[in-house]
């Protein structure tokens, strides 16, 4: 049987003392991972709507509302018409699976779609570009 | 003594039973909604979705091994937990060491979590490895076709209520048809939307629609059904373009310049402060029939081309909503007896209260307008043909699934082939699935 092999190092993330005395995980120092499709999502719906707000220079990028992935497309009022212009948006900012996103134009152009749901489509097709 | 016979104890050993299953004992809890780990060239994480608002600040990875058939274990190096970026019930924990081929879970324990303002302890989760992502795509996608279709397959209203025609000419003929009794009528109309993608095209789709009442005054008799072609072009390609490129990263960097962020997000803003965001060109074929039966099919070629808006934010005090329309700016309908030359604008307004105390929750607009010009005469008739149709509704009480509340829609106007003046308003209480247009 092949034996277990043990990591040594950090195991614990390392923690910080914050203003208010608690300890606070350092937030996004990890290695740098290949993107996953979320930002530019989230970008390509808000340069459509005013009604969604990103800040892509924040670490994590923040969005107002900020649970804008839990939500549909139609509930920050994206319509039928405008989700052909964020397909289009999006082949800009991921121009690698613009292929995949016209193939697929039929299953996700429904304003229905829960946004994380269209989210978990991009990075899946990313992640096979980067085999 | 017998131990079976000394209530005390058994209510002890009760009592630590219970403690050890709260403490979990790194088991799995009910915080924890999904885990997914991904592999691959430059990207080795573990993604875990909770059940509520999770406070990054709390999560610390303890451990984190990938778990064979066999039970072989091989330690992977954790890296703190990461937030994502809206998605705040959300963490990613990325990690180094590659897990063997055999392997086809990661086991993660985080020491503490904070969900929706709970603290808890030893929350540990098993995550799938997914390696095959062409079987993964092909998953989300069936997911993805069972969802709602487009809003406009399964837009359909039909109503039936006890009442009186709203126009002159529709109380004259319903007093004509009732020898002059001036009685209530049960009356009713519907309107009918089917749109259909084409299963080879995306640009491709089929409709039927249908506009009855059943009395004159409230009946435009429309029917039609057709192909139609359609092409969105975005607007401001420079500024969208100079976006992507803020966003890539450069090549001799894995991550993008906080200045190049910067630069993307006022990009970003610049382009909401536009108010259009694409071009929209339609062509197809359609039958157009009067929905009494009484004339013929009439065959016509259908152009348009509209300007789509960008969604505008409306900020009304505790009430945030949303505001958006399309511009039809010239469009054509020409048959063998028909020249037609059409504009007109859609438009949509939705707020919803976001205080749980407020009466209405949430109001709904939407109006139509469009005005055809008969070039050649039909019916012996020429000059401008316009309807108009508004639908408003407000929704005073909503659970999770179904919404209940009043609605009012107002027609009036003429449409072809028969131009019969409408004139009608319907009011009535409508109940609403919440699912996919929330």
């Amino acid at each position: 049987m092949k034996k277990t092999r043990k990591t040594k190092g950090t195991d614990r993330a390392p923690a910080r003392t914050g203003t208010d005395g608690k300890k606070h995980v350092e937030p996004a120092r990890g290695r740098p991972q290949a993107r996953d499709g979320a930002l530019e999502l989230a970008v390509s719906i808000a340069s459509l709507c005013q009604a969604v707000r990103v800040d892509a220079s924040a670490v994590p990028f923040q969005t107002d509302p900020a649970d804008l992935f839990d939500r549909t497309f139609a509930g920050v009022g994206i319509g039928d018409e405008q989700m052909s212009l964020l397909r289009e948006q999006l082949k800009l900012l991921l121009p690698e699976i613009a292929p995949e996103l016209d193939e697929n134009a039929r299953v996700l152009d429904q304003p229905g779609h829960r946004i994380e749901a269209y989210g978990a489509f991009i990075r899946v097709a990313l992640l096979l570009k980067l085999r | 003594m017998t131990t079976s016979g000394n209530p005390r104890l058994w209510s002890l050993l009760c009592l630590l039973a219970l403690l050890m299953c709260l403490r979990g004992h790194g088991q799995p809890i009910g915080v924890l909604q999904r885990a997914e780990a991904i592999l691959a060239p430059g990207a080795s994480y573990v993604d875990l979705t909770f059940t509520g608002l999770v406070g990054v600040a709390s999560a610390s990875p303890i451990s984190m091994h990938s778990l064979g058939e066999d039970g072989e274990v091989f330690d992977l190096r954790a890296e703190p937990a990461q937030a994502l970026g809206g998605r705040p019930r959300m963490l990613r924990v990325s990690f180094s060491g590659k897990p063997p081929a055999g392997h086809s879970k990661i086991r993660l324990c985080l020491g503490a979590v904070e969900v929706a303002g709970t603290s808890y302890m030893d929350v540990c989760a098993e995550a799938r490895i997914l390696r095959d992502f062409d079987g993964e795509l092909t998953s989300l996608k069936a997911s993805l076709g069972v969802l709602p279709r487009l809003q406009r397959e399964k837009s359909m209203f039909a109503s039936l209520f006890l009442g009186q025609t709203g126009s002159r000419a529709g109380r004259q003929a319903h007093d004509a048809s009732t020898s002059g009794v001036h009685t209530a009528a049960i009356v009713g109309a519907a309107d009918v939307s089917f749109v259909r993608s084409d299963l080879g095209s995306k640009d491709l789709t089929y409709f039927l629609r249908l506009k009855r009442g059943s009395t004159s005054g409230m009946d435009p008799r429309n029917l039609e059904a057709g192909a139609s072609w359609r092409r969105s072009v975005l607007m401001h390609r420079r500024e969208r373009s100079r976006l992507a490129a803020m966003l890539a990263a450069p090549a001799d960097s894995p991550r993008v310049s906080p200045q190049a962020l910067r630069e993307a997000a006022a990009l970003t803003a610049g382009l909401q402060r536009k108010w259009f965001a694409g071009h929209i060109v339609e062509a197809g074929v359609k039958l157009e029939g009067d929905a009494a039966g009484e004339k013929q099919w009439l065959g016509l070629l259908d152009a348009g081309w509209s300007l789509q808006s960008t969604t505008r934010r409306v900020s009304l005090p505790g009430a945030p909503g949303w505001f958006r329309f399309r511009w039809m700016a010239g469009g054509v309908e020409a048959g063998r007896e028909q020249a037609r030359v059409k504009a007109g604008a859609d438009a949509s307004l939705l707020v919803q209260a976001s205080g749980s105390t407020a009466p209405i929750r949430r109001l709904e607009f939407h109006a139509q307008t469009v005005g055809r010009w008969l070039i050649r005469a039909e019916r012996k008739e020429r000059g401008v043909r316009p309807w108009l149709q508004l639908d408003a509704k407000a929704f005073f009480f909503e659970s999770p699934r179904i919404r209940y509340g009043v609605r009012l829609s107002v027609q009036r106007g003429r449409l072809p082939p028969v131009y019969l003046a409408v004139h009608s308003i319907q009011f009535g209480f409508v109940v609403e699935s919440t699912g996919g247009d929330e």
